[in-house]
């Protein structure tokens, strides 16, 4: 852990002016609604993701069956795998190359969808093939801490630096838009790094449970001609306070931002009925995790529901299958699935506006261990599905993947090909929008990888149509 | 009313300076001898000759009326006693001639008054009087008996009874923003009762020290605190062979640790406790998947099997009837009923043939069939965990590695039991040295990790009998005399877990074990060489250095003697070396000021003094000597490091990013050297480690006041203990739930590094609405199903006379807050106040709400 970082000395700078307009009565804009002037991002646009935490086994779950292995020194993945392995012709075959885990499709109703939806055979009026499967997506000098690895994906850099900074927020801090009421949300229990550090972004950990007890006054925020304000605006709305204590100014923030946001869902969201729409429904009540089940539909809630919302996100966990695979890991499969087949219907209205994708801190090992399970290993594999996204596999087929690359990294992991950070530029800059060119600091230096990629880690994938 | 110092306030007022008595005046005394006793003579003369109604100003009742001008403060600040000097009348920090003359001057001239009576009695006869004046010019100048405490060098509150009043006394700083500091950060919350016994810093001290030094040696909250105990008995945590098995185990588990850190009076021996607990995770959903929930290891289903069947089926007639199983059932308890094969005996219901019983899945459960005993006996190890690190947390911080690393609930839940030479497992090597003892990449290296996951093969978790397993004591297990007791062998193959001793929870418990019979292997230990630390193997120190050779530990290959004495003798011999290398005491002390300081090291005070051990590494790492390590330096290649330094720790280390370390980027804060100065000289003792934190000057002053942000524990249980609200178990349950929807999992959470100590991982959106919504329902729920505590206002309504507003808000503020809010902040209280319905306590409840909803309660 870097002790040493202070993660506030540019959102001090952001919430000062928030501060300032608060004390001028220029509305009562939350903090988050703050923005530096900036150019207009991609109208309407918006990403959900879903981060998969514990590392998932990106190898047992896009089998890569063409990776013939080199004798002696390189296991094919069924010889890597004697007991969890997935036999070829139980697998849905996606490119000739890859299977997809039998957990992820079937053919009773209410099995998942997505090998349908990778073959674009699921809802007639969507013939095009919208769901990317992006292998062997990593970083170099890899670590096999869960929390050191979440931390570089989610800060979006490879080195331990700013580590309570994350690149969604970063984007999101960038293109600030003050006529969007909501920008960004996550729905989880804590703030996720990712969305966490300079703008200050709602964390809900459902959206019926973000609202007070009714005897609870949000209030009104102090203004010229009401100084004090009222209720917990009031409390929390104050600008008097010791900014040099350490996390006041936070707190209060925070406040802010909280109560803002509670308004707006009293407003807004929370005002009537609301359902997935009812092609979705069965696959989202399929899901076993209660968490997760409320929290995807959460999302696409958020997503359909306020026009301007820009990303959302949630978490799976459960991926850290050091045992018993084989028990452990189909349903994590089987929900992914689900979620992603709900959320092709319920997104069905926005489709063309919106992204879902997935990521993971690292795949595991190739190898399975004694105990029917995998360990901490390198490459992840991720999920892209959309109306911008060109669907197929990519770096997972005879042309990108020799022989033995399934233990290309260190004779025991899968190698990777795809940078990360690669993959958030193309999703950013071609979906959501970068009109500013601020990726290089949005992805830290990323102007130098990419000129500097030998190994072409860093060239764009297409995967998101331009 | 403003009588407490404001710090929340942006315009911080300057710290009142120290009261000091003139070094000259008592000095001076005989030299001026006589031109005072004329004084004293005038002045009681003057006196006599004009008598000044009223004379003296009557003691008991007083309203401060004859004191000063203005308008008259209330006599005391309810439970807070104002510090003073005694014999300073004119309260200028000095108790001299002038005071006299003030006072004579106030009595017979009509000269100003003063706000604190008490001061002004110098003879401590309860009357300001011409005695007073007298009596004090008597020790000024003559020699005269000393005046009474306090004073007149130090402030203090008179320590007899009945006080005169003492509304404001300004020399003597206010010393509330301190204790509620202090308090803030080794409790878990103030308290009235706190308030009131700690008045001044002596006092803080004294009770910092009592914290530390009287709490017991191996605390057992039966014998320390028997009602605590009681209170927690109700929550009946751990498997219960004779008794139904108590489900929500998860939930349970929690309850206790909020239950003692709201009631126990060993407030920092609970955080203390809870600290490690934490720094140590282990979680209780783990335990249950890998372990308990899982054959073979927690006991296990047994496939059929034709022995089985040969020893139920007496007599040999090649089926199975009712009554046959029956009769070997009761010698096998854990297999399934006759009914279980129901769906295998098709062609003659009354008999089951060979093949119909080998055709079920499974004939024997698993020792804990199901959820609720799963979790019933991991929260029993959770629990014995808990108990041992409340144990061990003021002690050797060598034993408290030992312990944790022998507890059965971390040697299963980072996979040390399935830890053999066959099947290596890193997990625990990794965090041993990452998350427990050195921080990440400090000193150790991956090949240090594979080297030391070596020394934990063979650990297994074992099934004791109680007589001769200490549970209450997880180390006992590693004394000589006590690592060979046998664990009792698992029952043969055909029957595991079936014959009934081995379902006996009350004859025998789980508990650390060395040797796991594995493939090829009697204990599952690798006997091969390990070598941890090498120099020239890329470690380096937090600082930067490569190993020193005399780090290394050397374990020779041990062809022959196979015990479990030689086996816990590697780990002694590691963790023996690991404990003594600066970066352990610097992560552990590191965290400590973490807890209990500040949770950003880099906002602590660094002198340019280096300690002389440092100044040696920093100039064996200044290769060119030019008082600054800069990229040159860093990059040299030396034999231990043929590439150079790792550039991950430069970046660490210049803090400021300007491409080099200067001396005072090297060196570490002053209060984190003097906490691993004191973990040297005391060999790792963290009583005194806690002790050098916590009466540092940097601790003990008002530099981090606030300066944390409560975890949502933190406001759990200080809301409950400053208003003294009691919930009842359920209420304590539902309240569990609560912290787990404020973010805090405690024995749920995933991650081994357990919960963050990071301000800025507790304050967001959803973790503040649910402090909110908890602090609404202790002090004003809106139904009774709401409710989280039982609490009602009267009893503070009554005690301190709280009829207005402005009491109720001046009241709850200074106990909840010190006094410490924004003047908007009173008003809107008070505005909450009048908001609510015209019925006293229903008022009162509004303005405890809306301050603990405040920003300022929500800090430390």
């Amino acid at each position: 852990m870097n002790l040493t970082s202070n993660p506030f000395n540019r959102r001090r700078f952001l919430q000062a002016g928030a501060l300032g307009f608060s004390a001028l009565g220029m509305g009562s804009m939350a903090p988050f609604l703050q923005s530096l002037q900036a150019g207009n991002v991609n109208a309407g646009k918006k990403l959900l993701f879903i981060f998969l935490r514990g590392g998932m086994d990106s190898v047992g779950t896009v089998i890569p069956y063409g990776d013939e292995g080199i004798a002696g020194s390189a296991p094919t993945y069924l010889e890597a795998r004697p007991t969890l392995g997935v036999p070829r012709n139980q697998s849905f075959d996606l490119n000739g190359f890859c299977g997809l885990n039998p957990n992820m499709q079937g053919e009773e109703d209410d099995d998942p969808k997505l090998h349908d939806i990778f073959n674009a055979t699921l809802d007639p009026s969507r013939r095009r093939k919208e769901l990317a499967i992006l292998h062997r997506v990593g970083y170099e000098r890899q670590s096999r801490s869960h929390f050191v690895s979440q931390q570089l994906w989610e800060n979006g850099t490879d080195r331990r630096v700013a580590y309570e900074n994350g690149v969604f927020n970063r984007y999101i801090g960038a293109y600030l838009d003050e006529s969007r009421p909501l920008q960004a949300a996550s729905i989880n229990g804590n703030q996720m790094v990712i969305m966490k550090g300079d703008v200050l972004i709602p964390v809900l950990r459902s959206v019926n449970d973000y609202a007070l007890p009714r005897n609870v006054q949000i209030g009104t925020f102090p203004s010229p001609g009401n100084r004090l304000g009222s209720g917990l605006k009031g409390a929390y709305g104050q600008s008097g306070f010791n900014t040099d204590i350490k996390y006041n100014p936070l707190t209060y923030d925070t406040g802010k931002t909280l109560l803002e946001s509670l308004q707006f869902f009293q407003d807004n969201v929370l005002g009537g009925p609301y359902s997935p729409t009812a092609e979705a429904q069965p696959f989202y009540d399929g899901i076993a995790n209660n968490g997760f089940r409320q929290s995807i539909q959460d999302c696409a809630r958020l997503l359909r529901q306020v026009d301007d919302i820009q990303i959302v996100g949630c978490n799976q966990g459960g991926y850290d299958t050091h045992g018993s695979q084989q028990v452990r890991l189909p349903p994590l499969q089987r929900d992914l699935a689900l979620a992603f087949t709900g959320l092709y219907f319920d997104l069905a209205e926005i489709w063309n506006d919106v992204v879902v994708v997935t990521m993971s801190e690292f795949g595991r090992t190739t190898l399975q261990n004694g105990n029917n399970g995998t360990d901490h290993g390198q490459a992840s594999a991720c999920f892209a599905m959309g109306g911008a996204i060109d669907g197929g596999v990519y770096d997972a087929d005879e042309d990108s993947w020799p022989n033995g690359t399934l233990v290309g990294r260190n004779g025991r992991y899968l190698l990777e090909a795809h940078d990360f950070r690669a993959m958030y530029h193309e999703i950013l800059t071609r979906h959501l929008g970068d009109p500013d060119n601020r990726m290089d600091t949005i992805i830290p230096g990323y102007g130098g990888l990419a000129a500097d990629d030998p190994r072409g880690l860093f060239t764009q994938r297409g995967f998101v149509r331009s | 009313m403003d009588r407490t110092r404001r710090i929340e306030a942006r315009q911080v007022q300057a710290r009142p300076r120290p009261v000091a008595v003139r070094a000259g005046t008592r000095r001076a005394r005989s030299g001026q001898a006589a031109l005072v006793t004329l004084f004293c003579i005038l002045a009681v003369n003057l006196a006599i000759g004009q008598p000044r109604p009223p004379g003296h100003v009557p003691a008991a009742g007083a309203q401060g009326g004859a004191a000063g001008g203005g308008a008259p403060p209330p006599e005391s600040h309810f439970f807070r006693v104002q510090n003073f000097v005694r014999g300073d009348f004119n309260s200028d920090a000095v108790v001299d001639i002038a005071d006299a003359s003030a006072l004579f001057n106030h009595l017979f001239l009509g000269g100003a008054g003063t706000t604190c009576l008490n001061a002004a009695d110098a003879n401590r006869d309860r009357e300001i009087d011409l005695s007073d004046g007298a009596y004090l010019l008597n020790w000024l100048f003559i020699g005269g008996p000393t005046l009474a405490a306090p004073g007149p060098f130090e402030c203090g509150i008179d320590p007899v009874e009945p006080q005169l009043s003492c509304s404001s006394y300004v020399p003597c700083s206010d010393d509330l923003p301190l204790i509620t500091h202090v308090l803030n950060r080794i409790t878990f919350g103030p308290t009235e009762e706190l308030l009131t016994r700690i008045q001044t810093r002596g006092d803080l001290i004294e009770y910092i020290e009592e914290q530390l030094d009287d709490a017991p040696a191996a605390y057992d909250p039966a014998i320390h605190e028997p009602d605590l105990d009681a209170f927690n008995r109700a929550f009946e945590v751990g498997f219960d062979a004779d008794g139904p098995i108590p489900n929500r185990q998860q939930v349970r588990i929690k309850a206790i640790p909020l239950v003692d850190a709201v009631t126990s009076r060993w407030q920092l021996l609970h955080k203390i406790g809870l600290f490690w607990n934490n720094h140590f995770h282990t979680q209780i959903n783990a335990l249950r998947n890998s372990f308990f929930g899982r054959g073979g290891r927690g006991g296990g289903a047994s496939r059929p099997n034709r022995q089985q069947f040969a020893a139920a089926d007496v007599d040999r007639s090649n089926s199975i009837t009712a009554q046959e199983w029956n009769e070997f059932r009761e010698e096998h308890p854990g297999v399934i009923p006759y009914s279980g094969f129901s769906r295998q005996n098709r062609d003659d219901p009354s008999r089951l043939t060979l093949d119909e019983y080998l055709s079920i899945n499974q004939v024997s459960y698993w020792k804990y069939a199901n959820g609720n005993q799963q979790y019933a006996v991991s929260a029993d190890m959770e629990l014995r965990e808990y108990n041992a690190f409340r144990r061990y947390a003021f002690g050797s911080f060598r034993e408290l590695a030992e312990m944790h690393a022998k507890s059965t609930a971390q040697v299963i839940y980072l996979n040390n039991f399935e830890n053999t030479v066959i099947e290596p497992n890193e997990n625990y090597g990794r965090e041993f040295f990452e998350l427990f003892l050195l921080g990440a990449d400090h000193s150790y290296t991956q090949r240090d990790i594979e080297e030391v996951a070596k020394v934990f093969t063979g650990w297994w978790v074992g099934w004791h009998e109680r007589s001769v397993y200490d549970e209450e004591d997880i180390l006992r297990i590693s004394h000589p005399e006590a690592r060979d007791y046998p664990i009792v062998q698992r029952e043969p193959e055909p029957f595991r877990f079936a014959i009934p001793t081995f379902w006996d929870d009350a004859t025998y418990t789980w508990g650390f074990h060395f040797g796991h019979r594995v493939r090829n292997s009697d204990d599952g230990h690798d006997w091969g060489r390990k070598d941890l630390f090498l120099p020239r193997f890329g470690g380096v120190d937090s600082l930067g250095n490569p190993m020193s050779p005399a780090a290394t530990v050397r374990i020779a290959a041990n062809q022959s003697n196979h015990t479990v004495s030689a086996a816990m003798n590697e780990f002694d011999r590691v963790l023996d070396r690991v404990v003594t290398l600066r970066d352990c005491r610097k992560f552990i002390c590191t965290k400590l000021i973490q807890l209990l300081v500040t949770d950003d090291i880099s906002d602590l005070a660094r002198t340019q003094d280096m300690p002389p051990d440092l100044v040696d590494l920093f100039e064996a790492a200044d290769l060119d000597g030019d008082g600054a390590l800069d990229r040159d330096d860093w990059d040299e290649p030396t034999a231990d490091l043929p590439n150079g330094k790792p550039p991950e720790i430069f970046a660490e280390m210049d803090r400021n990013a300007d491409g080099e370390i200067s001396r005072l980027e090297f060196r570490e804060p002053d209060l984190l050297l003097d906490a691993m100065a004191a973990w040297s000289t005391s060999r790792g003792d963290i009583r005194e480690v806690l002790r050098t934190i916590l009466l540092s000057d940097e601790f003990l002053s008002l530099k981090f006041y606030r300066a944390k942000v409560k975890d949502p524990f933190e406001v759990i249980a200080s809301t409950l203990r400053g208003i003294a609200a009691t919930p009842t178990p359920q209420q304590v349950m539902t309240t569990v739930e609560d912290l787990r929807l404020a973010g805090m999992e405690l024995f749920d959470f995933a991650d081994p590094t357990g919960e963050s100590e990071m301000g800025f991982d507790w304050m967001h959106t959803v973790g503040l609405l649910e402090r909110l919504k908890y602090v609404n329902r202790v002090a004003n729920p809106s139904t009774t199903q709401e409710a989280r505590a039982e609490w009602n206002p009267r009893d503070y309504r009554s005690r301190w006379s709280l009829e207005e507003s402005e009491d109720t808000v001046d009241f709850f503020t200074l106990l909840l807050l010190g006094g410490d809010v924004l003047d908007q902040h009173r008003e809107l209280a008070e505005t909450a106040y009048h908001d609510s319905p015209r019925v006293p306590n229903r008022q009162a409840r509004a303005v405890v709400a809306y301050i603990m909803s405040l920003p300022q309660f929500q800090k430390q």
